[in-house]
């Protein structure tokens, strides 16, 4: 139970982390324009997230096996986001900008 | 640094590839055992009163007069059995070796478990292939691992100094866009798994410590083969007892157990030791439950003969041995559940897919200058290379497999020959994009790979009663998951396959296009 709310927590952390960056917010979210209060918020949600991920990992499994599990829980959260994300349509060419 | 990067990578990126795939399916090592031997389910662990009994009465009837028994009761994945060892006293003044043995039982009976119906070198031969390659005489194979492992050090830490933008574009991967593509998802590829690579690779460079630094250890423990015991003596502590060769009684170690339990706690006994069993001076040494990450537990020593206490011993508290045990303990991941372990599985794939990007990278962004002659031997020899392992060593895991099912079971050398069909296949592998071409060659060899994984569970069925059919049926999710993993590679491969043919039929229409635009309007 525990390892499966650290889990959606870790995901939830991982996806806030793609939100702050504008090309994957624009891509994710179209309607939502991208600032710098924006990103702000998401990195201010998403650390204390995968903060409480870590935490709820080690409650489970101990210091060891849990912060283990936390960063193989961390890799694969990104990397199935990141993959994900090249699926989506494209944001207009207008809104696109670089990445922050 | 850029140079550093690039050339540390890719000087040995095949043999490293080899490592990180070998390596991968090393965290697997035991689920293939088990479909490559053919092994029914653990009949479970019996109660440790039990299965302590039942390995005295084997001990007591197979290896009288030895001087050293160990007994270790079933503990989940990494031993399903009940484990039996001893070795017998040196003959003084002969040459030969000190006799030793093992057997595995069934924890409930006391029988031996029935030999593997196939004589193969399973996952073992795979896990120990990472380490050690194969074919290489001596230590010199694992020499050349630690070389390869301080090279991919440097290469990952010039990496993160390199590719600064790693973190800036955290999630960033653009298909379809050729050599940025390549840069992307190699990029992508070390940033998800970078806590793992990190990790490994540093543990892998603590493994071949010895191997780099000899001398530090010689200095002070020896220049003879006793060296490392010397070592781990002073280190961990040695219980030191001399034969009288009178007879004498033998407690049950079990009798002792509840003394252990007053001061360790209940369920804290690991394993026992007994020393000079059925000598007058014996001593049975209980072992505690280790840390699951250091692997270190503690010690009390007993009087085998009366059951008096002697002796704790607590583990060794120099934080030096147990940061470096840790860290071995979290290379090689024994502790991980299945969750756990498909996640270790999941960042050795991330890992290998990184070095394999970084070899096609290196290709792609030299390619335009290769097609017009320069340095094109160099950049054929790569390019042959990059496909013939990236593709052509997974055909040969997959020969290797099929080679299990294939080769007559009562034929002798069985489970060398598995290695070399599978050692075979990938040289077959490697000289096919030299006949073949670059763009055909991919797509062939990534056909071949999905085709041999999808023949895996189809031979199997042909081959063996433990087939899918059965194991769905009986639940046995170990051998389901192996045949399950095959069929999902196929698939992956199968993907890989359709993907190329698309790319090719519209690299051969630009290519069309373009020569037609090369020829001078009405010259036909």
């Amino acid at each position: 139970m525990l390892v499966t709310l650290a889990s959606l927590v870790t995901i939830a952390g991982v996806v806030l982390l793609g939100l702050a960056m504008r090309r994957h917010l624009e891509a994710l979210l179209p309607k939502v324009s991208h600032s710098r209060g924006w990103a702000f918020a998401c990195r201010l949600l998403a650390y204390p997230l995968l903060a409480i991920g870590l935490y709820l990992c080690i409650r489970a499994q101990g210091v060891g096996i849990g912060s283990t599990l936390f960063f193989g829980l961390f890799s694969a959260a990104h990397f199935i986001f990141a993959m994900l994300l090249p699926a989506l349509p494209s944001p207009p060419a207008s809104r696109r900008g670089r990445a922050t | 640094m850029t140079w550093l990067h690039t050339w540390a990578g890719l000087v040995f990126c095949w043999i490293l590839y080899f490592m990180f795939v070998t390596g991968t399916l090393g965290y697997l090592d035991l689920e293939i055992d088990r479909w490559m031997e053919e092994t029914p389910p653990s009949a479970g662990a019996a109660p440790l009163e039990q299965a302590t009994n039942s390995a005295m009465n084997r001990l007591n009837s197979e290896a009288q007069g030895a001087e050293r028994w160990m007994i270790f009761p079933p503990d989940g994945r990494e031993s399903p059995n009940l484990g039996i060892f001893w070795s017998m006293p040196k003959v003084e003044g002969s040459d030969e070796p000190i006799q030793r043995g093992n057997e595995q039982l069934d924890s409930f009976t006391g029988e031996p478990i029935a030999e593997p119906r196939r004589d193969t070198g399973g996952g073992q031969v795979l896990y120990r292939m990472h380490y050690l390659l194969h074919y290489f005489p001596g230590q010199s194979g694992y020499r050349l691992v630690g070389l390869i492992t301080i090279l991919m050090f440097v290469g990952m830490i010039t990496g993160i100094v390199v590719h600064k933008k790693i973190f800036r574009e955290f999630f960033t991967f653009r298909p379809g866009k050729g050599q940025r593509s390549w840069l992307d998802a190699h990029n992508l590829f070390s940033v998800s798994s970078l806590p793992f690579q990190l990790m490994i690779t540093y543990s892998g460079l603590i493994f071949t410590v010895g191997l780099w630094m000899p001398m530090i250890g010689l200095a002070s423990y020896g220049f003879d083969t006793k060296m490392a015991a010397n070592l781990a003596n002073e280190l961990i502590g040695e219980v030191k007892v001399e034969r009288t060769g009178t007879p004498g009684p033998l407690m049950n170690p079990m009798e002792l157990v509840p003394a252990a339990e007053a001061e360790w706690g209940p369920d804290e006994v690991s394993y026992f030791e007994i020393l000079n069993p059925g000598d007058q001076d014996s001593r049975i040494v209980l072992h505690r439950e280790a840390g699951i990450l250091t692997r270190l537990g503690g010690r009390m020593v007993f009087d085998g003969a009366t059951g008096e206490h002697l002796e704790t011993m607590p583990p060794t508290k120099l934080p030096v041995l147990t940061f470096a045990i840790a860290m071995l303990g979290l290379h090689e991941g024994t502790f991980a559940g299945p969750f756990l372990r498909w996640l270790y599985v999941l960042s050795g794939i991330l890992g290998t897919a990184m070095i394999a990007t970084g070899a096609v990278h290196w290709t792609s962004k030299r390619r335009k200058k290769a097609e017009e002659g320069a340095d094109s031997f160099g950049f054929r020899l790569v390019e042959c290379l990059n496909i013939g392992t990236i593709v052509g060593l997974p055909v040969g895991i997959a020969a290797f497999f099929l080679a299990n099912r294939i080769l007559p079971v009562e034929m002798e050398t069985r489970a060398d020959w598995e290695i070399h069909i599978m050692f075979l296949t990938w040289l077959a592998c490697l000289i096919y994009p030299a006949i073949r071409g670059r763009q055909h060659s991919w797509r062939d060899l990534s056909w071949l790979a999905a085709a041999a994984y999808a023949a895996v569970p189809v031979v199997n069925l042909a081959t063996s009663e433990m087939h899918l059919g059965n194991t769905i049926a009986d639940g046995d999710w170990v051998l389901a998951g192996f045949d399950l993993t095959c069929l999902a590679t196929a698939a992956v491969f199968a993907g890989v396959a359709v993907y190329l043919s698309k790319d090719s039929r519209k690299s051969t229409r630009e290519a069309t296009i373009g020569a037609a635009e090369q020829i001078p309007l009405g010259s036909s």
